[in-house]
């Protein structure tokens, strides 16, 4: 029986395998389908590493991606003692809206967008995630987004390098 | 020759190296674990930034990166509303970790 930070990895990775599906040029899929599962993806993807200390967490469930992804990136990063410096900042603001993405997650009901639910604005305006421009998959294509991405699927396709440190 | 550096010289390296990344870092604490003084115990830093999310403590452990940063590490990153908490003892540190030093503070 694996451990749960084991099970965790593997989880996000099989949600990275989905993301990925969804991100291709051949589906033509509303946009919060595959944004849905980026955020499931590096949810899990931040868990494995929080379960894998074998320290006490109280318990958490939703917006652990800004608190932890962008620092795995961090000492990621370091670790391979690269000359540049990346936009840390950056990527953690983007990583606060991949959290933001899931509905229990929305400021004290400020931020009501999300991928699952349709939802009401403060103006009474309802939204259908289906047919909502997410700004977040525009940023996404940034640099900072695009390092984001592609740190998170290194370090989901090889957890050894966080997974019992 | 320089012998390996002290946990709270790495410490203060630490805080430095996390202020570089991520500029929006408005406090850095040491925190003091029970067995403080062995080599094999992390040294622990617990961070104010605004920007991350209110979702309690959730300490992120690191390995060692020698030469610089010999002992893993372990980094617990709140909110401001979070930290008040902490201060007021309304959220617990795990492991009967305390307070330590300030190594950073944000000029208002």
């Amino acid at each position: 029986m694996p451990k749960m930070s084991t099970a965790f990895a593997l989880q996000a990775a099989s949600d990275l395998a989905a993301y990925e599906v969804l991100s291709s040029t051949k589906t033509a899929l509303p946009r919060c389908h595959r944004l849905h599962y980026l955020q499931m993806w590096l949810e899990k993807l931040c868990k494995a590493h929080v379960h894998g200390s074998n320290l006490p967490v109280d318990s958490f469930s939703h917006g652990v991606i800004a608190k932890v992804l962008p620092r795995l990136i961090a000492q990621y990063w370091r670790s391979l003692d690269f000359e540049g410096h990346p936009k840390f900042d950056e990527i953690s603001s983007l990583c606060r809206e991949i959290d933001r993405l899931h509905p229990q997650v929305n400021d004290g009901g400020r931020r009501e967008d999300n991928v699952e639910y349709p939802w009401r604005s403060a103006e009474g305006i309802v939204y259908c995630p289906a047919q909502f421009d997410f700004a977040v998959a525009g940023r996404l294509q940034s640099q900072p987004g695009k390092l984001l991405l592609k740190a998170a699927a290194l370090l989901t396709r090889n957890p050894s390098i966080f997974l019992g440190c | 020759m320089g012998g390996v550096p002290n946990k709270g010289e790495v410490a203060r390296l630490l805080a430095d190296a996390h202020r570089l990344d991520f500029p929006k870092i408005r406090r850095i604490v040491r925190v003091i674990g029970t067995d403080e003084s062995s080599v094999h115990e992390p040294v622990k830093l617990l961070e104010v930034n605004p920007e991350t999310s209110p979702s309690g403590i959730v300490p992120i452990t690191f390995g060692p990166l020698p030469p610089k940063y010999p002992y893993p590490s372990i980094l617990i990153e709140v909110t401001e509303e979070e930290y008040q908490r902490i201060c007021s003892g309304e959220l617990v540190l795990p492991d009967g970790w305390k307070h330590g030093e300030t190594l950073y503070q944000a000029v208002a």
